[in-house]
């Protein structure tokens, strides 16, 4: 048996409030056509299990596919609220409601919250740009007719 | 009107009936018969009346994921008669989720009027999933969208 170790680092992805996290999920599926519940969360892993912060739900149709396995792609967005604090380091979770055991999976340290961008970070970047183009106006000034 | 008893008639085995006192947690698979039975007493002329049965999830209002009923005839009778007839429901998992926690009731309709409403059964439901195997369960990708 081949063991591959990947040594890339999981991409990480910031994110304010009013982002929108898009998961895409893969597995291949083997069983009768049915609707289930596909969940996805971001929070802490921690010692207990997975403490959510913010989690979404849909209901996912899964094909026929009595005999072989079916490879299913499906994808679930995470609507960033200010229910999670700024902060580095939150996992990810995902699996299907129905068929925790079989499913959960979870990737750590993959989102970074930076926060809202602030009205005074705005004001900030206007304040500079005009603070640099008044001494560019001092140091090169118009030419006098 | 009460419910008064609760069988499930498994698609597995045709013929078989399996009973359940009230207050026990009825497991049920797609093409399994949940039998609803109801006592109650009726005076007044010879009618026909549907006996109607209903598993769902009571919020505001009952939200009847599957339904079954039956045409019931009743006797002319000028002194209370006790009774007690069934209506089946037969379990769809396209139109009724897996999960834990559905509610039931029935009810008596002379036409579209709603003669007499049981109490609600609560969480006395939950519906297996079918059979299903998961394989390379993942996240395979996190983006803000």
């Amino acid at each position: 048996m081949i063991y591959m170790i990947s040594l890339q680092s999981p991409q990480v992805v910031e994110l304010n409030i009013g982002d929108t996290l898009r998961l895409a999920i893969t597995f291949g599926y083997r069983g009768p056509a049915q609707q289930l519940t596909l969940y996805a969360a971001i929070g802490n892993l921690g010692f207990f299990g997975f403490d959510e912060i913010i989690a979404v739900q849909k209901p996912v149709d899964l094909p026929e596919s009595p005999d072989s396995f079916t490879t299913c792609e499906q994808s679930i967005d995470i609507a960033i609220t200010d229910a999670i604090s700024s902060g580095t380091g939150y996992d990810l979770m995902s699996k299907i409601k129905e068929f925790q055991s079989q499913t959960e999976v979870r990737v750590s340290d993959v989102v970074n919250i930076i926060g809202a961008p602030s009205m005074w970070s705005s004001i900030t970047s206007v304040m500079l740009v005009s603070m640099m183009m008044a001494m560019m106006g001092q140091v090169m000034p118009t030419e006098q007719g | 009107m009460k419910i008064q008893a609760l069988q499930v008639l498994p698609a597995q085995y045709p013929g078989y009936a399996l009973f359940y006192t009230l207050g026990s947690v009825i497991e049920v698979k797609n093409g399994d018969t949940v039998r609803i039975t109801v006592g109650y007493s009726y005076r007044g002329p010879a009618k026909t009346l549907t006996l109607y049965g209903a598993i769902g999830v009571q919020a505001v209002w009952f939200d009847e994921k599957m339904v079954g009923s039956k045409q019931i005839s009743l006797p002319a009778s000028t002194s209370w008669l006790t009774r007690s007839d069934y209506v089946d429901i037969a379990i769809d998992t396209t139109k009724i989720s897996a999960g834990t926690g559905y509610d039931m009731y029935a009810k008596m309709k002379d036409g579209s009027t709603d003669l007499v409403i049981s109490p609600v059964v609560y969480d006395g439901i939950t519906v297996l999933a079918d059979a299903a195997e998961f394989q390379n369960f993942q996240i395979s990708s996190w983006a803000k969208a």
